[in-house]
């Protein structure tokens, strides 16, 4: 649950650094940054600014280097990998450039693979599956495979895999990467959609065309902050 | 052309980029081929080559048979074989020959026992083979008194006569008789199956009145060429019926009949089962090699996809790309196959240890043209196969798909996924087989190591000598033999360290010279006719041999030195006979004879003057294995020497019982011989346990060998399971990625890789199980002991192999669980 704020998501300082050999490439420099619950906020930025850096800290599946990052009120600087892990099942939803759909599984079971990590029973899983297929708009396609499916009911599909488990927080990254105009548009509507019911997202974008869906821009440049804005949308909330 | 060598060219250069990929295909290859060439040149040199004698599909050898009496093949007499010649139609020679031992005496040598055959004269020119040097044998050195000629082995002449020419007609003293040397035989030359290797060669005389040419001897191995045109199955029909008129003819033939077997088939018809066996065994191991290897390049064709799409773009067609890959890969053949011989060279090195002593060697086992041409087909073979899947699969892919995708998006195609799936599956249930047929065979040489041979072993030595009457008796001989046994079992005994000693005519397992004898109980209602009198093995033995070699006595008593010539005559039976012919009451007290109901006996055989005495029971002792241990003794009767009349020349083996080390009492036991016959040679020295071993021998080839390569197909499978999950893991990088990043605890991972590794181990095992169940009909004739549906063994397999797979997936599933998260966010 957020704090009494709403905060959900709290950074200070937040800092990445690489080690490559014996280059430091400083990835992320001195974040800080809250996101409230409820918000659509996109992280947009030229190739190479630290974009999706931030949102794999953020997506919890990388740690920063310095500073100190609490989701949901948690610091998560000291939280073992199964920790992680378990929060990354049960509170964040991903939703990827390349759909990250399983070739050898059916839209169901692409679907229902969050709720089966967090041991949810089957009938339960079933529902709650069936629930977001409809939410996407994809419930007619349970049975068939990805490579059946076009690139924008794939990503579709992905979007329903990040809400299956009612996450508190929606990470897309690059979700329009692979798509073209249309498709892409389709994407964007959905998770504008999404928001308007209430979800928290954070997207990353390169294309500032995408990153106005949001409600609340900020702007990376060489791994730093560099500018924020924030719009009122309408029929947000 | 010049596109073919450009493309091996490629191909070398590429092998030699992915230096991992070039040493796994060309070692795993190497393992295949070479104990395929290994084994290959053993069944090439046993089964394949023919007998190195002038058209040997034309040579049989022809038996005599006496059915009824329990007697499926045997020997034949001199007379018959004489009948047998002259009388047939359907071969253009016959000959025979029996063997012999002499010893011999050379200037400046001490006496030694060789190794003789005493041959129809004729019986080289049959064979199609010509001395080296000097001469053949003569048709009239077949009388007696012409008979002293004698053609030497290249082997015998090289050590005895140092290949010196002049040994050609010098004299050679066998026994007691000199013989002119009137040649030299080819180099290499075998004598039929070469057990035992023959060092000379006599012609087949006999002086007048010999006993040894008379109708009831059977001992000679008649061997003849078939006149063209005739089959051996006609001539076996003529020679039983040629058989029906000689035993209306003579009487005491009755029940004889004859049987006619190639050459081929005398000589390597039982070893026949455990050499293919053994084939098919290393065709497994082979075929799985394959599958390892055909995984390796399906994997590296998948990672060349966008290659192949490209070269396709540019308009190379289907076969094009199919022959790029075939020449790609024949580096691989040529290096695995040369590897794989030079592998085998050292197998056959390694198999001559192991090769049992009773395998025919009538062709040296070497790698020769026809080994290597084997060699170079199965490499050949193997390699087109291996390239021709990936060949397929490569040139199958959506070109313009793989182009677009720039050849990054590591999907493969689906057929190639579930090619690579299935050569896993075969693979273990191969493995699988192997595994099973090794584990009965296992099992089958420990039920033979422990089997009861109805004696005990330990501590006994063993040697053979050979009495002659004239040479080692001048002075006369009535008896001699039998007395000097006594004196030196008696000097022997008083040795320290003995506990006993005795001579006997057989040692048990086969080693030494059956005997079988008519038998009849007196009192007992006789057969109606001859051929329906029994035979059963019949040995002497002096007081002390059955006690040394620890005969377990069941009832009465050993044979005592007051069982002598002019006591009442004795005989000790084993429990084989006691059951056959006694069922239902004691056979102690009861009284035998070594010959036929004399109401049975033709008039002219009825002279009871020759008739031999009645013999009462005394003892009865457990059965000894006189065979092999997988084999039922005969039922036996053990007479005393000293009730066998002017017995105990020719070969007889002396056993000796000690406290310690039984070999180490050898040149003590040897001392007391000499001091008693100076220049008597003692051969086959050997102790009990060796034997018992040498009984073994062609178990313990084929267990050992079946395990050696059951091992290898258990190494290979497991590396086939890591190849294959492995690969797949890598394949599936990101999807690991996206499922970890998903909520997946690395212990999902590590349980999906596994259960997907132990699925196809699963099927495999399944296979592989159901096959051996089928295939241990093979094995059956090789098993004792165990059924060849034995549930333990199989069980043990299915836990070996289970434990093997999921170790070979261990490895895979933990970099999996290793696998970075981030990898889902990666889209390059």
């Amino acid at each position: 649950m957020a704090d009494a704020n709403g905060t959900l998501i709290k950074m200070e300082g937040v800092k990445k650094v690489f080690f490559t050999d014996e280059v430091e490439t400083h990835a992320l420099e001195e974040i800080h940054l809250e996101i409230k619950k409820g918000t659509y906020i996109s992280i947009a930025g030229p190739s190479g600014c630290g974009k999706s850096t931030l949102l794999s800290i953020l997506g919890l599946l990388d740690s920063p280097t310095e500073g100190n990052y609490e989701l949901n009120g948690q610091p998560v600087a000291k939280l073992t990998i199964s920790e992680r892990t378990r929060i990354r099942n049960r509170e964040i939803g991903f939703i990827f450039q390349a759909f990250n759909l399983i070739g050898d599984l059916t839209v169901y079971e692409n679907v229902e693979l969050p709720l089966t990590y967090r041991g949810t029973s089957s009938s339960e899983r079933k529902q709650k599956v069936q629930n977001a297929l409809e939410r996407v708009g994809m419930a007619h396609r349970l049975r068939h495979y990805p490579s059946q499916l076009s690139g924008g009911q794939q990503q579709r599909v992905a979007v329903a895999r990040a809400l299956v488990g009612d996450p508190l927080i929606l990470m897309a990254d690059e979700p329009t990467g692979n798509l073209d105009s249309k498709n892409g548009e389709a994407v964007m509507e959905l998770l504008r959609d999404l928001h308007r019911n209430g979800a928290t997202i954070c997207m990353v974008t390169h294309d500032q065309r995408y990153a106005n869906f949001a409600e609340r821009t900020i702007h990376l440049f060489d791994g730093r902050i560099v500018e924020e804005t924030q719009e009122a949308r309408v029929g947000a909330n | 052309m010049q596109t073919i060598l450009q493309d091996v060219r490629y191909g070398a250069r590429a092998l030699a980029r992915n230096k991992a990929f070039t040493a796994v295909a060309v070692l795993t290859l190497a393992l295949g081929i070479g104990a395929n060439t290994a084994i290959f040149s053993v069944v090439n040199a046993v089964l394949l080559q023919s007998v190195p004698y002038k058209d040997p599909g034309k040579l049989v050898f022809v038996w005599s048979t006496m059915i009824s009496q329990g007697v499926p093949i045997s020997g034949s007499a001199a007379p018959d074989f004489r009948e047998w010649r002259t009388r047939n139609h359907v071969f253009e020679d016959m000959v025979a020959y029996t063997y012999d031992n002499y010893n011999v005496a050379l200037p400046g040598e001490e006496p030694l026992r060789v190794q003789a055959a005493a041959v129809s004269p004729e019986i080289f020119s049959l064979l199609g083979v010509n001395p080296l040097l000097g001469r053949n044998f003569l048709p009239e050195e077949e009388q007696w008194g012409r008979h002293r000629a004698a053609l030497l082995s290249y082997s015998f002449w090289q050590t005895r006569f140092g290949g010196q020419s002049s040994a050609l007609g010098r004299n050679l003293r066998l026994g007691n008789e000199e013989y002119a040397i009137i040649g030299v035989m080819p180099k290499g030359m075998p004598f039929f199956d070469d057990l035992p290797r023959v060092d000379l060669w006599v012609p087949l005389s006999y002086a007048p009145k010999d006993g040894m040419n008379t109708r009831g001897n059977h001992y000679l191995n008649v061997v003849a060429r078939l006149k063209p045109g005739v089959t051996a199955e006609r001539a076996g029909t003529e020679m039983a019926a040629l058989a029906k008129q000689i035993e209306l003819q003579f009487p005491e033939n009755k029940g004889l009949s004859a049987k006619v077997v190639t050459v081929r088939e005398q000589l390597v018809g039982d070893v026949r089962p455990a050499l293919l066996i053994l084939l098919g065994a290393v065709a497994f191991v082979l075929l799985i090699a394959c599958a390892n290897i055909a995984n390796l390049m399906l994997a590296r064709a998948t990672s060349r996809q966008q290659e192949f799409a490209v070269r396709a773009a540019m308009g190379a067609g289907r076969g094009r790309l199919l022959a790029q890959l075939l020449l790609e890969s024949l580096p691989i053949a040529i290096f695995g196959g040369a590897a794989g011989v030079m592998l085998a060279s050292w197998g056959i090195k390694f198999l001559e240890s192991l090769i049992p002593s009773d395998l025919p060697r009538f062709n040296p086992i070497a790698i020769n043209t026809s080994v290597l041409i084997f060699s170079a087909a199965i490499s050949l073979l193997t390699i087109l196969f291996l390239a021709l899947a990936p060949a397929l699969f490569a040139s199958k892919g959506d070109i313009q798909e793989t182009l677009r995708e720039g050849g990054r998006s590591g999907l493969e195609h689906r057929g190639s996924g579930k090619l690579r799936s299935l050569l896993v599956v075969s693979e273990v249930a191969m493995a699988v087989l192997l595994l099973a047929g090794a584990g009965l065979l296992i099992k089958t040489f420990g039920a033979l190591r422990h089997a009861d041979p109805g004696f005990s072993a330990d501590h006994v030595l063993t040697m053979q000598m050979q009495l002659s009457p004239e040479t080692d008796f001048p002075n006369g001989h009535e008896n001699a033999a039998i007395q000097f046994y006594r004196d030196l079992s008696a000097r022997v005994d008083a040795l320290p360290g003995v506990k006993g000693s005795g001579i006997t005519t057989t040692l048990p397992l086969g080693f030494g010279m059956g005997w079988g004898k008519y038998f009849d109980v007196q009192d007992h209602t006789p057969p109606t006719s001859l051929d329906n009198v029994p035979v059963v093995r019949f040995q002497l033995s002096t007081p002390g041999f059955l006690p040394t070699i620890a005969a377990r006595l069941r009832d009465g008593r050993f044979f005592s030195q007051d069982d002598s010539q002019t006591a009442p005559f004795v005989a000790v039976i084993n429990e084989s006979l006691a059951r056959q012919f006694f069922p239902n009451e004691s056979p102690i007290g009861k009284s035998i004879r070594m010959f036929p109901p004399t109401a049975l006996l033709p008039p002219e055989a009825r002279k009871p003057e020759t008739w031999p005495q009645w013999r009462t029971v005394v003892g009865i002792i457990a059965d000894m294995k006189d065979q092999a241990l997988n084999r039922p003794a005969f039922p036996t009767v053990y007479a005393p020497y000293a009730q066998y009349h002017n017995e105990g020349w020719g070969t007889n083996v002396f056993a000796v019982r000690t406290a310690g080390d039984p070999l180490a009492a050898t040149g003590m036991i040897r001392n007391q011989i000499h001091s008693l016959l100076p220049n008597l040679p003692v051969a086959e020295v050997a102790s009990m346990e060796q034997l018992l071993a040498r009984s073994l021998s062609r178990a313990r080839f084929s267990m050992l060998l079946l395990s050696i390569f059951a091992a290898l197909a258990l190494v290979l499978a497991a590396v086939g399971i890591y190849g294959v999950m492995a690969y797949a893991v890598a394949q599936r990088t990101r999807e690991i990625g996206v499922r970890l990043a998903l909520g997946a605890q690395p212990r999902d991972v590590l349980g999906m890789v596994l259960i997907g590794g132990g699925k196809l181990a699963a099927f495999g095992l399944a296979l592989g199980l159901v096959g051996s169940l089928g295939m241990s009909y093979f094995l059956r004739s090789q098993l004792y002991g165990v059924s060849s549906t034995d549930p333990v063994t199989y069980a043990s397999v299915a836990l070996l192999l289970g434990l093997v797979a999921l170790a070979a997936c261990y490895l895979p599933a933990r970099r999996a669980t290793r696998v970075d998260p981030l990898v889902a966010l990666r889209y390059e």
